[in-house]
């Protein structure tokens, strides 16, 4: 139980107010003043052998001399050997406080050394402890949600590079502005969900650096309460930025794997976007053939149906040259761009896919631009993704409805939301969505989200889903306007 | 191979690219063809006359009312036209649903031009055809909805085989208004032989004997 500080472990004292760290370890606001009355339960019985023992020495010694006193008791040794009354009532009085003096020196012998005993593991292991995570670098912290108390040990405290003394009220949310909205829902969920929580999010550190943290842990509730939080946070910058920068090589062959797998799960639509224009090109060829063949000749006729069959091989090379660019193997190029055009663009490219699979698209972009930084192709390769996603957990079922919205906070942060009306995501699998070769489709790559989330975290921003409170999920994406993300 | 196409029949064309609806009604009228084309199947239906002879080909895909649902609404409408499929990928699952409601043909885009004459021509003999039995039919029913109730029982026992005498018996008359009648039956049915109106007894489909009257 969490119900006391583990300060013999490490033996730091809760940090008042608790609000200094919550912003940073994205807690909730909301927290219950009222103490727990049943925070000390577990200590009332701490005393049960000796108090029993006491109790039943007690009551043992009372009622011989009782017994004893009132000539009651007529044991064959004593009648051997007579004595007064009085005499024999000393003796017996004297024997038996004899006997309790003696059983509590006992006990209370045994109490010493088993306490000194558990005090020594109690400290060895605090010490255990203490060097492991030393070495281990990580902070633990625990949050009284309902006296809303805080405790973190030093280490927690520097990973977050929060001094405990700095009043909160003075203190900025230390928390990326891109990865805020993001890590607090994800936090929400699993502590609404009663499930243990696994998140990483990156935090403002002093002079401008920028470090990624994973926060896990788990809640008490008692009586669906909120009790207590638990948890431990890393720096685990090092292994974010090995798996961006040293895997690059490997991330750039996946996202090709990927996009090769998307075209697949496109190619029934392309078919569709390549054989329109073939179509009308073969028909005017033919026409324009047997045109020629008849008298009189129809030259106004002829010339506008070679006229369309330009047009329309013009059209073809159009979409080959998309299908080109999105398979192409190259380097990321980052170039400015408008998020809204862009997702029109997309949604164009989906358009006669989406149709197909029945599905009412419901753009809520904005005419105003959304100014970024960022390689087109692979934004536009996200967003496809999320669409085509989208689209696929409402196959099968009518009234499918995708609405695709933007909007930005406050200007700096651009913020796209994919929403779909099907059956959701599976809380157990939220997390599990974005790694690579996971898939809950049978013939998918699982690539898609993976590659996405990949895409997102180089450009600076962020990807994560939320079941959404009626019917379907969202996914949202949010990415830094104007300057190229912190990398 | 290219039949000499009837002056009234048409090709109902419905293609909601426009491209591709501008190329296939080039196509068909250098074939020939009288063309009404749209660029919806919702476009189509409000101008739909089902009396005009002729057959649809359809688009599968396209925005809306797709191919298959414009299908089945026009056979709701009583639109009996022979239809013609066009589709982008060639899809089993959307070919054996097609055909299965009754679509004469599902052509693979891009569509070759004697590929699609020759389903358009086949389409439309099967059009004219079925109007022809469609029309026969009409009149007979006309015709025979020209008798009158004792005419109708006379003609009941007549395709039975019975004797003008029988009849008079069984109807409670003299055999000479049996005769008058008899006479009045094939004039109006117009036929000259008792095997003829047998014929179109059976083509009737009457199940009435002549004591069931």
């Amino acid at each position: 139980m969490l119900s006391e500080a583990p300060s013999p472990i490490i033996g730091e004292p809760w940090l008042e107010p608790a609000d200094n760290l919550k912003s940073a370890l994205v807690l909730p606001v909301r927290a219950s003043t009222t103490p727990s009355p049943a925070s000390h339960a577990g200590t009332e019985h701490q005393n049960f052998p000796v108090e029993i023992a006491i109790a039943a020495i007690g009551i043992v010694t009372g009622a011989a001399a009782v017994i004893w006193g009132n000539d009651g008791f007529h044991a064959p040794s004593f009648q051997a050997a007579p004595a007064p009354a009085m005499g024999r009532a000393v003796i017996a009085s004297m024997a038996v406080f004899f006997i309790l003096i003696l059983t509590l020196a006992t006990i209370a012998l045994v109490e010493w050394s088993r306490n000194r005993k558990t005090s020594y593991l109690w400290q060895e292991r605090g010490r255990r402890l203490g060097r492991a995570i030393g070495a281990a670098d990580i902070g633990f912290w625990q949050w009284d949600s309902q006296a809303n108390r805080l405790w973190a040990n030093s280490g927690c405290r520097s990973i977050l590079g929060i001094d405990a003394k700095i009043p909160a009220v003075e203190l900025p949310d230390i928390v990326h502005p891109a990865d805020r909205a993001k890590a607090r829902a994800e936090m929400d969920s699993a502590l609404g969900g009663h499930q243990p929580f696994d998140i990483q999010y990156r935090i403002l550190a002093d002079e401008g650096e920028v470090r990624w943290i994973r926060s896990r842990g788990c809640g008490t509730w008692k009586n669906e309460t909120l009790q207590h939080v638990a948890g431990t946070v890393m720096n685990v910058s090092t292994q974010v930025n090995v798996g961006t920068a040293g895997g690059e090589e490997r991330t750039k062959s996946l996202m090709h794997l990927a996009r090769v797998g998307m075209m697949g799960e496109l190619s029934g639509a392309l078919a569709h976007e390549l054989n329109q224009p073939l179509t009308a090109i073969m028909s005017n060829a033919q026409a324009a053939f047997r045109m020629m063949k008849q008298e009189p000749l129809e030259t106004a006729e002829i010339q506008s149906a070679i006229s369309d069959i330009v047009k329309d091989t013009a059209r073809a090379g159009e979409v080959i040259r998309h299908l080109r660019a999105l398979l192409k193997h190259d380097q990321s190029r980052r170039e400015s761009m408008d998020l809204n055009q862009l997702l029109q663009d997309v949604l164009e490219l989906t358009h006669s896919d989406l149709i197909a699979r029945h599905i009412i698209v419901v753009p809520r972009i904005g005419s105003t631009e959304l100014k970024l930084l960022g390689d087109r192709v692979q934004l536009q390769q996200v967003f496809l993704n999320l669409i085509l996603n989208g689209a696929e957990a409402m196959s099968g079922k009518s009234g499918g409805v995708l609405v695709v919205s933007t909007d930005t906070v406050d200007g700096s942060v651009l913020h796209v939301a994919v929403s779909d009306n099907g059956p959701g995501i599976n809380p157990a699998l939220s997390e599990k969505l974005f790694e690579p070769f996971f898939s809950t489709k049978p013939q998918g790559l699982g690539l898609g989200l993976s590659i996405s989330r990949a895409i997102v975290t180089a450009h600076g921003g962020t990807l994560w889903a939320v079941n959404n409170p009626g019917h379907g999920a969202t996914f949202h994406v949010t990415l830094l306007a104007g300057a190229e993300g912190v990398s | 191979m290219i039949n000499e196409p009837q002056p009234n029949p048409k090709v109902f064309l419905v293609d909601d690219d426009p491209a591709v609806l501008v190329a296939l009604s080039r196509l068909l009228k250098s074939a020939g063809y009288t063309v009404s084309s749209f660029p919806s199947a919702r476009e189509f239906l409000d101008s739909d006359d089902p009396t005009v002879p002729g057959c649809a080909v359809l688009d599968i895909k396209m925005a809306e009312l797709d191919g298959l649902t414009l299908q089945q609404e026009m056979s709701s409408r009583g639109d009996l036209r022979p239809i013609i499929f066009l589709t982008g990928c060639d899809d089993a699952v959307t070919g054996v649903r097609a055909m299965k409601a009754g679509a004469l043909d599902y052509l693979v885009k891009p569509v070759d031009d004697t590929e699609l004459i020759t389903a358009i021509d086949h389409a439309m003999r099967i059009d004219e055809t079925s109007r022809r039995q469609h029309d026969d039919r009409e009149a007979l029913d006309q015709r025979y909805g020209a008798l009158t109730p004792r005419e109708r029982e006379v003609m009941a026992y007549v395709v039975e085989g019975y004797l003008n005498k029988q009849i008079a018996h069984e109807l409670g008359i003299v055999e000479k208004t049996v005769k008058v009648h008899r006479a009045r039956v094939m004039e109006k049915m117009n036929v000259r032989s008792v095997a003829a109106l047998v014929r179109m007894w059976e083509h009737l489909g009457l199940k009435q004997t002549a004591h069931g009257v």
